[in-house]
């Protein structure tokens, strides 16, 4: 018996070396494991923000509010909200212009002034969108319908549209053709290929 | 006797390396099932299926459709006087689309008769006798007709009783709903010829 009596105190200092070793390993990894809680986030980060990022700056998706009848300098030009007048599709007003069945008019106003530097001959070309909100948010949204055949002037001298030509104030018309199923609470965006990812969005 | 503390850290080591390489192979069988199981890029990228039936309406993110009715023909007149001809045979689709949030800017951009693995994109010859590849506009339905030019022979193959037709707001039809309709060509009489009508922009 007294010859295995060595081995029994032999094993008892071998029982805690893995936790010693556990903890040696973290202290001699520490830099390395720092390095990659820092880089693994930082490199999904920077993935995400490449490609999402580029995403967003190629499009109208930072809305710039601006109250109703407020005025507003964006992209180097003045605009303030004038109206918005809803026609519905059965007024005689709108008899001749094209409507679709079971739609209405909407046409919306806009003051436009140009702040042109000196030597600059033609002003922003803009689009208009109208949007339907339901509780501040936008439900739907429609072009303006330039290109849809409905024709309609409300104000002879207005332009149609942002006019590039124009360079003193002017008054830009724009028309939208809506379901008659639409709500009342409409905002008007107006958008600048040169001010992406931002655009104006003014309150009706 | 003095052999015996030698002989239990060795065996403590084979189990330790047994139990790495048991590890290890099951590192390798999870990830054989999860490369063999993962979404392909194909799949995690396909069209979303919005499946419905003829005359019901259907809608996905930004399209929705209702399939009025199918014909098949062996030449096809469109309202704005072009003729279809061809040593196959006309599928004329009658159908109402528009666009449910946004028009700026929507279009049909993908009108695809789907027989077995062969798909057949719908004409756009008939310029604007037909609603392929037009503009839509929020809430308010084009409706008008399809023509897809197919083999004649296909519509006596098992697959034309399986057909589909597929609608899509773009050409690129990736990671977006794709209005999909059965519809059974195999069923349908073949008609000497067949005028379709104006498309006409309305709320249904």
């Amino acid at each position: 018996m007294s010859e295995t009596a060595p081995t029994v105190p032999a094993a008892t200092p071998a029982a805690p070396a893995p936790s010693r070793t556990g903890r040696r390993w973290w202290r001699r990894n520490r830099w390395g494991l720092l390095g990659i809680l820092v880089l693994a986030p930082a490199t999904i980060a920077l993935t995400f923000s490449n490609e999402w990022g580029g995403y967003y700056a190629e499009r109208p998706s930072v809305p710039v509010g601006v109250a109703a009848g407020e005025r507003a300098e964006f992209g180097g030009t003045a605009w303030q909200l004038i109206g918005a007048e809803r026609i519905p599709g059965d007024d005689p007003a709108v008899a001749d212009a094209g409507l679709p069945e079971g739609a209405d008019l909407i046409v919306v106003s806009v003051a436009v002034d140009p702040q042109l530097a000196e030597g600059v001959t033609s002003s922003s070309m803009c689009t208009f969108v109208l949007n339907e909100l339901a509780d501040g948010s936008v439900l739907r949204s429609w072009r303006d319908a330039l290109s849809s055949g409905v024709e309609y002037v409300a104000d002879p001298d207005a332009a149609v549209g942002c006019d590039s030509e124009r360079t003193s104030a002017y008054t830009a018309e724009s028309h939208f053709v809506v379901p008659e199923d639409a709500g009342d609470e409409f905002a008007v965006d107006v958008q600048l290929g040169s001010e992406f990812p931002r655009f104006l969005r003014l309150g009706t | 006797m003095s052999a015996l503390p030698d002989a239990r850290p060795a065996a403590k080591g084979w189990w330790r390396y047994a139990l790495n390489g048991l590890v290890l192979v099951a590192v390798l069988v999870v990830a054989g099932v999860v490369a063999h199981t993962a979404p392909t890029k194909g799949l995690w990228q396909a069209p979303i299926p919005v499946a419905g039936a003829l005359g019901e309406e259907i809608a996905g993110r930004n399209l929705v459709a209702t399939i009025d009715g199918v014909r098949v023909a062996e030449q096809v007149t469109a309202a704005n006087g072009w003729a279809g001809e061809t040593t196959g045979v006309w599928v004329v689709v009658d159908a109402g689309v528009a666009s449910v949030v946004s028009d700026s800017p929507a279009r049909l951009g993908s009108a695809r008769l789907q027989i077995g693995e062969t798909s057949y994109s719908a004409s756009t010859r008939p310029a604007f006798g037909t609603i392929a590849d037009q503009s839509l506009t929020t809430g308010i339905a084009l409706t008008g007709p399809l023509m897809f030019e197919v083999p004649r022979a296909l519509l006596g193959s098992e697959a034309a009783h399986r057909a589909s037709i597929q609608l899509a707001l773009d050409e690129d039809r990736r990671v977006d709903s794709q209005i999909e309709v059965p519809v059974d060509l195999g069923a349908l009489p073949v008609e000497a010829s067949v005028e379709t009508s104006d498309p006409v922009w309305g709320v249904r």
